[in-house]
């Protein structure tokens, strides 16, 4: 089988929820570019599952009548946890940046910047540059107040009348209050 | 020093840079360098720890204003976060003066409310373990906040008043814990 049909295959498996890991290892192992191909296929997924995740506590806590900041900050906490966000280099970084930015905007949230925070953060500390397809996908207002919070380190997102959840970065490290 | 070990020293403190413990590596450090080089390791390990702690307890406080919550609530959470991983565990003298010297340098790059508090767990544990509390600790802290410490750890309680409430720091032995009541009027104290 040759490395195409490989990743081809590993694709199909990644589309059933069923990664076939041993596969994976061979396209790293074997065959170079397909194999950060399916890295990168892999990461997509794993990004689209977090969101959905997230989309379905949010939107399950609004509907069973829950505090509609504790629901956010949990989805915002679902999508952080997906990665590694330091340990990537700069390529990779950007790629999860991007599947990030396309997730968050499928779904109707309060506010779409914060679930780029680590990200962002990550790309600033690792010196690493967010392509520009992600300020696109957010949208020049919530790209604006992205950057602001990396350059004033909090910010405040309202997710109902009156009802905020902050976001507070110190150095490298960034938390959600609410 | 072989370099060797200085090698796996070095490795170890690059992974902590990460926020990564690497057990593994100070384990090696343990059985097969000299024990000085295991003492830099577990020195250079409560650094972490204590930054890493008081940062995110002053995240929390941080956010907690900014999302409208009760500034007392808020800083009596983020004291419990920065004592949270401490508290009941039995340290040895040395681990915990660096761990209280690393917290006292911590806490005060923040505006907090009052520093002491954030420390009283150390000290407590310090004073139980018959343990000497570092200099820097007084000298973090500065003398008006180290001289509450102390006075904490004489009456057994402290107050803090944070807007229109007070936090109250109490001490049983080595239990401690944090009370949080409406300010008193003048006329009742």
């Amino acid at each position: 089988m040759t490395c195409r049909e490989l990743l081809q295959q590993f694709v199909t498996t990644l589309e059933r929820d069923e990664p076939d890991w041993v596969l994976l290892r061979k396209l790293m192992r074997k065959c170079g570019a397909f194999g950060v191909e399916a890295l990168k296929a892999m990461a997509k997924k794993a990004v689209q599952i977090a969101a959905s995740k997230a989309w379905a506590v949010y939107r399950g806590a609004l509907i069973a009548e829950r505090d509609p900041a504790i629901a956010y900050g949990q989805a915002v906490h679902f999508v952080w946890h997906v990665g590694d966000w330091y340990g990537l280099p700069c390529s990779v970084l950007a790629e999860m940046a991007v599947y990030v930015a396309e997730a968050a905007v499928k779904y109707s949230w309060p506010a779409r910047w914060p679930f780029l925070i680590p990200a962002a953060v990550a790309a600033e500390v690792n010196g690493c540059e967010l392509p520009d397809s992600v300020a696109e996908a957010l949208g020049a207002d919530e790209y604006a107040r992205l950057e602001a919070f990396l350059e004033l380190g909090e910010a405040v997102a309202e997710v109902a009348p009156g009802v905020k959840v902050a976001f507070v970065r110190d150095g490298r490290y960034v938390s959600v209050v609410v | 020093m072989s370099a060797a070990c200085g090698e796996l020293l070095r490795r170890f403190a690059a992974a902590l840079e990460r926020d990564v413990i690497d057990w593994e590596l100070l384990d090696e450090l343990k059985s097969k360098c000299d024990a000085s080089l295991t003492r830099r390791a577990l020195n250079a390990l409560a650094k972490k720890l204590a930054h890493y702690f008081v940062s995110k307890a002053w995240m929390h406080y941080r956010g907690a204003a900014l999302a409208g919550r009760h500034p007392s609530v808020a800083y009596a959470e983020a004291v419990y976060i920065v004592w949270g991983p401490w508290n009941g565990a039995v340290a040895p003298c040395e681990l915990l003066a660096d761990l209280s010297a690393y917290s006292a340098e911590a806490v005060a790059k923040y505006a907090w409310p009052a520093r002491w508090p954030l420390l009283a767990l150390f000290v407590v544990a310090a004073k139980e373990e018959e343990c000497e509390i570092p200099d820097a600790v007084a000298e973090h802290l500065g003398s008006d906040e180290y001289a509450r410490l102390e006075a904490f750890l004489e009456d057994g309680v402290g107050v803090v008043e944070v807007a229109d409430r007070e936090v109250a720091v109490v001490r049983e032995g080595h239990y401690i814990r944090i009370i949080i009541r409406p300010r008193r009027r003048r006329d009742q104290i």
